[in-house]
C-alpha cells in the first residue's frame, strides 16, 4: 500500500488542516472586532462629524482597519502565501503568537487613541509591531525558500515590509504627540502613515494575491505577467516617492507620485479584468462580484484621492470631512468588499478542508461551494453599500438623520456577514462518520 | 483481498467509476471531467494513477491525491494504488470534457 505524494508546494492534509484552523481563528477574531466597531458607531455616530484627526475618529478607524481588515488579511495571507509561492509556511507556530499579540494590541491601541493617551498608544503600537514583525519574518522566510520568485510572491514580501514601516510610522506619530520631535507637520505624517498602510500593505498584497486567486476561481488566465509586474512596480515607485515627498514636504512631487501610484493600480486593475474576461467559468459568484465591486470603488477612491491631493482641500473642517469621505470610499467601499469577497470564497473552502477533506474518496461529501450562502452574501453586499451611501451622505450633509441610520444599517450588514461565515463554520460540527 | 479473477476491462470500468465519484471541491466537477486523470495502469492487483492539477500549488492537491488512493483501493480487485502527480504537459482548460464545459457555462469553440 503506497502513500499519495503531496502536490508540489501544497501542504499535506494534516498541515493543511492546521493552517486552515489558524486562518479561521483570525477570521473569527476579525468578526468580533468588526461587530464591536459597528456597535460603537451605533452608540456614537456623531463622532465621525469631528475632524478626521480627532481622537475618537482615529480610534474607530483603527478598530476597523486593524481589528477587521488586518485580521482578515493575516488569516488569508497565512493560507494564501504557501499557495502563492509554492512553499509551505516557514513557521506554523509564529502565527499563533502573532495572533495573541494582535488580539491584545488592537483593543489597547483603540482605547489609548480614544483617550488621547498617546504614550500608551505608542506602547500598544509596539505590541502590534511585534506581531507584525513575526508576520513579516514568516512571509519573507517563506518567500526566500520559494524556488520561483514571481511577482505574486514579491507582492507578498513587499506588503510585509510596508506593514512594518506603517507600524513604525504610527508609533512615531503617537510618540510625537507626547514630545514633538518629528520635523514635519503632524497631519502630513498621519497621511504618510495612512497611505503606506493602505496602499503599501493592503493594496500591494491584493496586487499579488489577485493574480493567483482570480485564475483559480474563474479558470481564467493571466495573459501578460509583464503588465502585472509593471502595475506592481509603478505603484511601489509611486508609494516610495509619495512617502519621500510627504517627509520632505514637496507638494509638486506629491501630486506626481500620487499619479504614479494610481497608474500602477490602474494597470493591475486592467490585468485583473483581463483575467476575468478570459474565464471559462461563466458565472461570477457573489464573492467575485463583491471583489469586483470593491475594485470599482478603489478606482473611484483613486480619483477622489487625487482630487484631494491636487486641490486646496487640505485645510479646515470641510477638508477633514472630505478626508473622511475619502476614507469611507477607500476602506469601506474598496478594501472591505474586496476582502469580504475573498472571504466568501476562502472560508467555505477552509471549513471544507477541515470538515470533509479527510473523507474524500471514502464517503459522500458536499462541495465547498455548498457551504456558501449566495443570497446572504448578496444581501450583505447590498446592505453594506447602502450603508456606505448613507454614511457618505451623513458626512457630506451633517444632519441628525443620516449617520445614525447609516450606523444601524452598517451593523446589520456586519451581522449578515457573521451569519454567512457562521453558517459555513457550522459544518465543522457536522462531519459525517466513516 | 479479492483475487485477480476480475477481467481487466471490468476492473478498469470500476476504477473509472470510482474516480468519477471524486469531485473537485471548488468547481463541483468530477476530476475525470476536469481532465485531471492522465493515466490509469493496472498491473495485477496494483494500480498506478497519474494525476495532474489545474494549478501546481492547488491547496486541495494533497487531499485529492489521498482521496483518489482511498477510492481506488476500495474497488474490489484492487490490492494497492500508487497515485502520483505529473506536470508535463501542464493542465490546460482544453482538457475539460464537453460536460464540464457545459457545467461551467463555457461555450466550446467547436
Amino acid at each position: 500500500m503506497s502513500a499519495a505524494v503531496p502536490a508540489r508546494g501544497a501542504p499535506s492534509p494534516a498541515v493543511a488542516a492546521s493552517v486552515s484552523g489558524l486562518s479561521l481563528s483570525w477570521f473569527g477574531w476579525a468578526l468580533v472586532f468588526l461587530i464591536g466597531a459597528g456597535l460603537w458607531l451605533l452608540l456614537d455616530p456623531g463622532m465621525l462629524l469631528a475632524d478626521h484627526a480627532a481622537p475618537l475618529t482615529v480610534a474607530w478607524v483603527h478598530a476597523c482597519i486593524l481589528g477587521f481588515l488586518a485580521s482578515v488579511t493575516f488569516g488569508a495571507a497565512y493560507q494564501l502565501l504557501p499557495v502563492a509561492v509554492g512553499e509551505p509556511l516557514w513557521s506554523l507556530r509564529l502565527p499563533w503568537l502573532h495572533q495573541a499579540l494582535h488580539i491584545l494590541g488592537v483593543p489597547y491601541l483603540v482605547y489609548a487613541l480614544a483617550r488621547g493617551a498617546y504614550d500608551q498608544a505608542a506602547f500598544a503600537g509596539a505590541v502590534l509591531l511585534s506581531g507584525f514583525l513575526l508576520f513579516s519574518l514568516n512571509c519573507l522566510a517563506t518567500f526566500n525558500r520559494a524556488k520561483t520568485k514571481d511577482v505574486v510572491g514579491i507582492a507578498f514580501a513587499l506588503s510585509a515590509v510596508w506593514l512594518v514601516l506603517t507600524a513604525f510610522a504610527g508609533i512615531l506619530a503617537a510618540a510625537n504627540r507626547q514630545s514633538a520631535f518629528l520635523p514635519i507637520p503632524v497631519l502630513a505624517w498621519l497621511r504618510l502613515h495612512a497611505h503606506i498602510g493602505m496602499a503599501g500593505f493592503f493594496i500591494t498584497m491584493i496586487q499579488g494575491a489577485a493574480f493567483r486567486l482570480l485564475p483559480m476561481f474563474t479558470l481564467g488566465d493571466v495573459r501578460d505577467w509583464g503588465r502585472v509586474a509593471l502595475g506592481l512596480s509603478l505603484s511601489q515607485g509611486g508609494l516610495v516617492g509619495l512617502a519621500f515627498c510627504w517627509v520632505e514636504n514637496l507638494e509638486a512631487g506629491r501630486v506626481a507620485f500620487s499619479l504614479l501610484l494610481a497608474a500602477g493600480i490602474v494597470v493591475s486593475a486592467r490585468e485583473a479584468l483581463a483575467v476575468i474576461k478570459s474565464r471559462r467559468r461563466r458565472l461570477l459568484d457573489e464573492g467575485l462580484q463583491s471583489f469586483i465591486a470593491g475594485g470599482v470603488c478603489l478606482l473611484l477612491a483613486l480619483v477622489f484621492g487625487l482630487l484631494l491631493h491636487s486641490t486646496e482641500l487640505l485645510d479646515g473642517l470641510a477638508a477633514g470631512r472630505s478626508t473622511l469621505l475619502y476614507g469611507v470610499l477607500l476602506i469601506g467601499g474598496a478594501l472591505l468588499p474586496m476582502v469580504c469577497g475573498m472571504l466568501f470564497k476562502i472560508v467555505p473552502f477552509l471549513v471544507w478542508m477541515r470538515a470533509y477533506a479527510p473523507l474524500i474518496g471514502r464517503a459522500r461529501v458536499p462541495l465547498a461551494a455548498e457551504l456558501s450562502s449566495p443570497r446572504l452574501e448578496q444581501a450583505w453586499l447590498e446592505c453594506h453599500l447602502g450603508a456606505l451611501v448613507l454614511l457618505a451622505l451623513g458626512l457630506a450633509r451633517p444632519e441628525p438623520f443620516w449617520l445614525p441610520m447609516a450606523a444601524a444599517i452598517l451593523l446589520a450588514s456586519q451581522l449578515l456577514l457573521a451569519l454567512v461565515l457562521g453558517r459555513a463554520a457550522l459544518h465543522l460540527r457536522r462531519r459525517p462518520q466513516l | 483481498m479479492d483475487t485477480q479473477d476480475k477481467p481487466v476491462r471490468t476492473l478498469r470500468q470500476d476504477i473509472d467509476a470510482a474516480l468519477s465519484g471524486i469531485l473537485d471541491p471548488e468547481y463541483g466537477l468530477p476530476i475525470t471531467d476536469l481532465g485531471l486523470v492522465l493515466r490509469v495502469e493496472i498491473n495485477g492487483p496494483a494500480v498506478d494513477v497519474a494525476l495532474t492539477l489545474t494549478t501546481p500549488a492547488c491547496p486541495a492537491g494533497g487531499v485529492i491525491l489521498d482521496g483518489v488512493r482511498a477510492a481506488v483501493e476500495a474497488v474490489p480487485g484492487v490490492g494497492s494504488a500508487n497515485v502520483f502527480l505529473e506536470w508535463d504537459p501542464p493542465w490546460t482548460p482544453e482538457r475539460l470534457s464537453a460536460a464540464a464545459r457545459r457545467h461551467l457555462g463555457w461555450e466550446s469553440a467547436d
